[in-house]
């Protein structure tokens, strides 16, 4: 533990380990609230006569107690003092807000990346497939035949990529060891696959206008 | 000419790329006919027009002016969309390479032109099997293209442009990804299925060799119909000087090579 410039030391005896605890994707540990006013970092000069400090302090409340005449009861009774709820509470954190942006970022632009590469990976797939679009236009098969066959298409690959990465993604979460902070709850795993399957026909829209313009001549070698 | 006497006509068809003085006429004043059960030929160097010529009678180019009929119908006045569904049923179609789609079984392939017609019930079905084995291939009906030699998939290209009773039948350049063998074979097959079929049939050809199939040869040159040949030994005359690009005189195969098909029944 540093105090200042001065490193000390304190030894404390661990009593048990639970699971679950951490802050700000650090592991934390649970100490006695006068060994942690001891601990923690005193600010240059000591102040051992000074209130005992806390910035958070969790309230359990009885099952069906009236919320908020408890929150304004404790207003009232402790100076400064501000209740609030839970989320509230934990998205107040210090770096909380600022971490949680950077991820969201995160999140979004791996969205975005994946619109196009899977765009770029279908639009690969129709050049290589332009002789045989302009000859199945120049045996008469219409654009709305071959709209829809490059519409299924996609529609089927990324069913099928999602499937398989959600299965591979599921599996490899069951071999995480517990240090790695993620947590696979149902509902953004099915955030994720919505936006995957939305992400696939969108990345794809545009080769299906590509091979809308692929030209019947092709099938001669004229195309212009 | 009289009009409807032929199943494809043109009457001084012109396609023209450019604007005023740098104008070029790929095709200049054109006028043929074929009628239905007759092969016809189209020759001439590289440049001479006839594939702008066959893209046109495909429906897949508009004129720039003249007429252009079909089996009745006038195709310069149709929409994009209306060509596309006339293409559909009243033409079949052979190309150089590419000819059919890769993940269909030779089969599927044949039937896939039925399928496009919204025709392929129970009696299409039987007889696109029916055709693929008169065509020497039923013993190959579900292989894959790649697993089919180049003239077997020429074959059932053949079949897929025959199978929803096109009145006209047009071939690119059939034979120019095949060894001379089966290029001789292929184009033999394909003269006894038109005629058998009444079609009215045009091959695209840069290999003479092959025009001893057919009833006339029309060759062109700058766009132009340069001349109609109908004689029947003018015709082998030609053939025997083989490839358009190489004039020199080559032995034509004798016999002919073995037909895959049963005896045509002349109509």
């Amino acid at each position: 533990m540093f105090q200042d410039t001065k490193e000390e030391f304190y030894d404390l005896t661990v009593v048990g380990i639970s699971d679950g605890r951490q802050y700000n994707l650090q592991p934390s540990v649970m100490v006695p609230f006068r060994t942690w006013d001891e601990l923690r970092p005193q600010g240059g000069q000591s102040a051992p006569n000074a209130e005992l400090v806390a910035n958070l302090v969790a309230v359990r409340v009885a099952e069906g107690s009236d919320l908020a005449a408890m929150a304004d009861r404790i207003e009232s009774q402790v100076a400064d003092v501000e209740v609030v709820d839970r989320v509230t509470a934990y998205e107040a954190t210090p770096g909380y807000s600022a971490q949680q942006s950077t991820l969201d970022t995160q999140r979004y632009f791996a969205l975005l990346i994946g619109i196009l590469v899977i765009g770029g990976f279908f639009q690969i797939l129709t050049l290589q497939k332009v002789a045989q679009i302009g000859m199945l236009k120049a045996i008469g098969a219409s654009n709305f035949v071959v709209g829809t066959a490059a519409i299924v298409q996609i529609i089927a690959v990324t069913v099928i990529g999602v499937a398989l990465g959600a299965a591979f993604t599921l599996a490899l979460s069951l071999g995480f060891p517990p240090t790695v902070p993620i947590v696979f709850s149902p509902a953004a795993i099915s955030a994720a696959i919505l936006s995957l399957l939305l992400i696939g026909p969108i990345g794809g829209l545009v080769s299906v206008r590509y091979s809308l313009k692929v030209e019947p001549l092709t099938a001669l070698g004229l195309a212009q | 000419m009289e009009r409807n006497m032929f199943a494809l006509e043109t009457r001084n068809v012109v396609k023209a790329y450019g604007t005023g003085t740098s104008v070029t006429k790929a095709v200049d004043g054109v006028t043929i006919g074929v009628r239905s059960g007759e092969f016809v030929a189209l020759v001439g160097p590289s440049g001479s027009g006839k594939t702008t010529l066959l893209a046109m009678l495909a429906g897949l180019l508009k004129p720039t002016d003249g007429e252009l009929m079909i089996d009745g119908q006038e195709l310069g006045q149709m929409s994009e969309a209306q060509r596309t569904a006339f293409r559909r049923q009243k033409i079949g179609f052979t190309f150089q390479a590419n000819n059919l789609v890769p993940y269909l079984t030779a089969l599927e392939n044949v039937e896939l032109m039925l399928r496009l017609n919204g025709r392929l019930d129970k009696a299409g079905k039987a007889r696109a099997r029916d055709l693929l084995e008169r065509l020497g291939l039923g013993d190959k009906l579900n292989n894959l293209p790649r697993q089919l030699s180049g003239g077997q998939q020429q074959r059932v290209a053949i079949a897929r442009a025959l199978i929803h009773d096109p009145a006209v039948v047009l071939a690119d350049e059939p034979t120019a990804s095949l060894d001379t063998e089966r290029a001789f074979q292929v184009v033999e097959t394909f003269a006894a299925m038109i005629r058998e079929q009444n079609r009215a049939g045009i091959m695209v050809t840069h290999d003479l060799r092959m025009v001893q199939y057919v009833d006339r040869v029309l060759q062109m040159r700058d766009g132009k119909m340069a001349r109609e040949i109908t004689d029947r030994d003018e015709i082998f005359a030609m053939a025997s000087t083989g490839l358009h690009d190489a004039p020199v005189a080559v032995e034509l195969p004798r016999p002919a090579p073995q037909l895959v098909l049963e005896p045509v029944v002349v109509r």
